[in-house]
């Protein structure tokens, strides 16, 4: 109790400090300030003007195939953050709907999960790096920009009633039809641990999709 | 977090929302460009706001261009000529000396640190251990002063036998935000709920209300781009048994601010 009572006095004093720091700034701690007044006119920064497109938003359709419990059409949506040139943040979401197991389907009859569990749903928070960048040629006379990247986060999947910490990493293409209209295609992988059929096994589901994306 | 029939819907929505964003496109209002005459001896002009894409078209020394938008560290620009308009991306750095049409000198140079004071919203997504279970923690952040952010944080942590999704109001003070490796400490209000696996409990869930206190440090990767590194003490205050419970978390994510 005596170390939570002192990190509370600590932020405390934290958060007191900022509040001082904060103050000299407003104070304006120059002493000539009032004998030389600065002959300059302050210039409108104009380029704040220039309007900027780091995000990019998109929805994307594929197949999941979720280890054990067959194959599903899955859909979801992206929203990136350009960071760099190279560099970019991305929450993803998505869903689909498990199969049956090969003993469901065997045994006939037997059911391991409700129709509710069989329902998929996972979000990602990601890192990605564009690799390569360049033009690509339809024909002779037409070229779209285009770029290859890779994918690493975390997240979570809501499956078979429980929720289950989940890594996830691909790679992926967009050709750009405009500077800001993107075809996606990706292929992804997700892993966690789960306990569904007995013993706690880790699985890793692919995702290959397709997607559109728009630069604002 | 929200219950699952919603976070399924919220899915969907979200999909549709964003198909309804893909139908509207932005025109460009034509007086709204900053027209910039180069100064540089010429310029490289490129398909594409990167270094990988292909140089197409130079500009020459004199020219004028339209600064239409911005890319990360890339700006669209057009230059018109007799025979017709030349559009492609041009490199931060390379349009620095450039002069306004007024004839005062275009800054282009790389904002500092204390510039990123500008952006007001921060979005913090990180990872960690929330006492032996994979916790996972999404925050919104509004910077009320330069040392002062205030965060809507929503997490959930993930063990074998429970889970808990937490959401909390947080303050976040930076007492230094000039220096490289910045220290914060935070304070918080929340709540905590905690659901046991249904493969080997029966335990109801329970909810309850929690404060909170970290502290932390972080770094700029690149512009806008910060690592954060953070220490968070739960103390839930349980309604059944009458006692609270302390929770450590440790937590490694990234800010993109803007």
């Amino acid at each position: 109790m005596a170390i939570r009572l002192f990190s509370f006095i600590l932020v405390g004093i934290g958060l007191a400090l900022s509040a001082d720091t904060y103050a000299q700034i407003e104070g304006g701690n120059d002493p000539l300030g009032d004998i030389i007044a600065p002959d300059l006119e302050r210039r409108e920064i104009k380029e704040a003007r220039v309007d900027t497109e780091n995000w990019e938003v998109g929805a994307f359709v594929g197949v999941m195939a979720i280890e054990d419990f067959g194959t599903g059409a899955v859909y979801g949506a992206r929203v990136d953050y350009h960071i760099t040139e190279n560099l970019f943040a991305e929450f993803s979401v998505g869903q689909t709907e498990a199969d049956e197991t090969s003993f469901e389907v065997l045994s006939g009859g037997t059911q391991i999960l409700t129709s509710d569990e069989r329902d998929l749903t996972y979000f990602n928070v990601s890192v990605g790096y564009n690799l390569f960048q360049g033009e690509l040629f339809l024909g002779e006379n037409r070229a779209y920009n285009a770029n290859l990247y890779i994918l690493a986060g975390v997240g979570n999947t809501d499956f078979a009633g429980d929720d289950f910490f989940t890594l996830s990493g691909g790679v992926g293409t967009r050709l750009f039809f405009t500077d800001w209209l993107s075809l996606n295609a990706d292929l992804r992988a997700y892993s966690f641990e789960h306990e569904i059929l007995g013993p706690n096994q880790r699985i890793l589901n692919w995702e290959p999709s397709v997607g559109v994306t728009i630069f604002f | 977090m929200l219950p699952r029939a919603c976070r399924k819907s919220a899915a969907g929505l979200l999909s549709i929302v964003v198909f309804g964003l893909l139908l509207s496109f932005t025109v460009y209002a034509d007086s709204d460009f900053v027209a910039l005459t180069v100064t540089a001896p010429y310029l490289d002009v490129r398909t594409g706001p990167g270094r990988g894409y292909p140089i197409t078209h130079a500009i020459e020394r004199g020219e004028v261009l339209d600064v239409l938008k911005r890319r990360t560290d890339w700006y669209k620009v057009r230059a018109s000529y007799s025979i017709g308009e030349k559009e492609g991306w041009i490199q931060r750095e390379a349009l620095s000396g450039s002069l306004y049409a007024d004839g005062s000198l275009a800054d282009f140079s790389l904002p500092g640190r204390a510039d990123l004071s500008d952006d007001r919203w921060i979005i913090t997504g990180s990872g960690g251990d929330f006492e032996g279970a994979d916790s996972l923690a999404i925050a919104l952040g509004y910077r009320v002063t330069p040392n002062l952010t205030l965060e809507l944080l929503g997490g959930r942590a993930v063990g074998s036998f429970s889970a808990s999704e937490y959401g909390y109001v947080r303050a976040n003070s930076q007492p230094f935000p000039e220096w490289r490796v910045s220290p914060f400490f935070v304070l918080g209000a929340g709540l905590v709920r905690t659901s046991f696996n249904t493969q080997l409990t029966q335990i109801d869930d329970e909810s309850d209300s929690a404060m909170l206190v970290g502290l932390g440090i972080q770094t700029f990767i690149s512009r806008s781009f910060v690592a954060r590194l953070e220490y968070n003490q739960h103390l839930v205050l349980q309604n059944d048994p009458n006692v609270n419970e302390g929770i450590d978390e440790w937590r490694f994510g990234f800010s993109v601010s803007f």
